[in-house]
């Protein structure tokens, strides 16, 4: 049966969850740079992450620049940095389309760099990584979700868009881009 | 597309990842955590057969350094069921933060419960090892089975002020399948 785009695109909501994205190619050469941490997305209550990747719009440098994600809980461990992977291998000429994929599971599993322009080979494949919490008193968690760079600076014009997919665990959770 | 009305958030969330029961916040109080005497404390009535999609217990108070493990279970009452195990006993809790979770993660029963990774930050979950509770047997006495599932503390007692919330996320997988929170 063929669905407007409206429907499909409430379809993919209901199976993929909710998309969250940066603007278009805002991340730039200069938040590519080693030991840069760069905020992404805001995050309020429990969720679930069920897809979280940056997408390449204009090309990498031929420079070895990896990519780490991690959780900044504001609240309820003020400022806290947690890394929700390991850095990803290098990311060194990647192609527009190219994507550095958070895969989930333990925290020292490593990000992917996909396979090729476009086509992406490895995802989180079920998995959900959950961040945020309510206390007893219902107070309830926020912070910031983000990347940070490591290995090599970009040294020209590089662009690329952060996106995520996630759940609702909590009453009022939302997510929001920072950039 | 974005969504602005956090009712619309929550629906969506809800076909995602199942609904949500959870206990009263800070149900689950230390006496809950007593290893020693592997204290039970049921924390969901379950009406029906269900598939868990996520269980969990929330810490909303911080432990002690006594080195109690957790595993949940599933005790039917309609018909009388010996008590089954969910998983096995899974690592220490010892001096868990508020925001920590221990997270049931499926699969063979002897699977055991992950410590979240920090406050806040849960690293491993069911995925898509989900398991199926409970039970509806059409026209026969039974009907539609019921039971609890809850939370076994083993090895040793916190003593001071822990305290958690239970949560399930479920999807109901027969006529009238439901689940309440029993604390």
């Amino acid at each position: 049966m063929a669905y407007s785009p409206s429907t499909r695109a409430r379809m993919a909501d209901l199976t993929m969850g909710l998309h969250t994205q940066t603007a278009e190619g805002i991340l730039l050469d200069a938040h590519f740079t080693i030991a840069n941490q760069t905020e992404l997305f805001n995050f309020y209550g429990r969720i679930a992450i069920l897809q979280l990747f940056i997408e390449v719009t204009t090309a990498f440098a031929a420079v070895g620049t990896t990519v780490q994600f991690n959780v900044t809980h504001t609240v309820p461990a003020a400022a806290t940095v947690n890394a929700m992977n390991a850095k990803t291998a290098s990311c060194a000429s990647l192609s527009a389309g190219s994507r550095i994929v958070f895969v989930g599971g333990i925290v020292a599993t490593a990000s992917v760099v996909t396979a090729g322009n476009a086509a992406s080979d490895v995802t989180m494949a079920g998995k959900k990584v959950i961040i945020g919490c309510v206390d007893g008193a219902g107070i309830v968690s926020y912070g910031t979700i983000g990347m940070l760079i490591a290995d090599g600076t970009q040294n020209a014009t590089c662009g690329a868009t952060a996106h995520i997919y996630w759940a609702a665990m909590s009453p009022g959770a939302y997510v929001t881009s920072i950039l | 597309m974005a969504y602005n009305r956090p009712s619309t958030i929550q629906r969506v969330s809800d076909q995602v990842l199942g609904h949500h029961v959870e206990t009263s916040a800070g149900a689950l109080p230390v006496a809950s955590f007593k290893g020693v005497a592997n204290t039970e404390t049921d924390m969901f009535t379950v009406y029906g057969r269900i598939q868990i999609t996520q269980l969990f217990v929330e810490f909303t108070a911080a432990g002690d350094a006594a080195a109690t493990q957790l595993l949940f279970y599933y005790n039917g009452s309609e018909p009388a069921l010996t008590l089954v195990v969910l998983c096995a006993a899974g690592a220490s809790i010892a001096t868990v933060a508020i925001g920590q979770r221990c997270m049931h993660v499926g699969g063979a029963v002897a699977s055991t419960p992950i410590v979240s990774d920090s406050a806040g930050l849960s690293d491993l979950d069911m995925a898509s090892a989900y398991q199926i509770v409970g039970g509806y047997a059409t026209g026969g006495a039974t009907g539609i089975f019921t039971g609890t599932i809850g939370m076994r503390a083993t090895v040793a007692d916190q003593a001071g002020t822990i305290a958690a919330t239970g949560h399930i996320f479920y999807v109901p997988l027969s006529p009238d399948a439901a689940v309440e929170a029993a604390i």
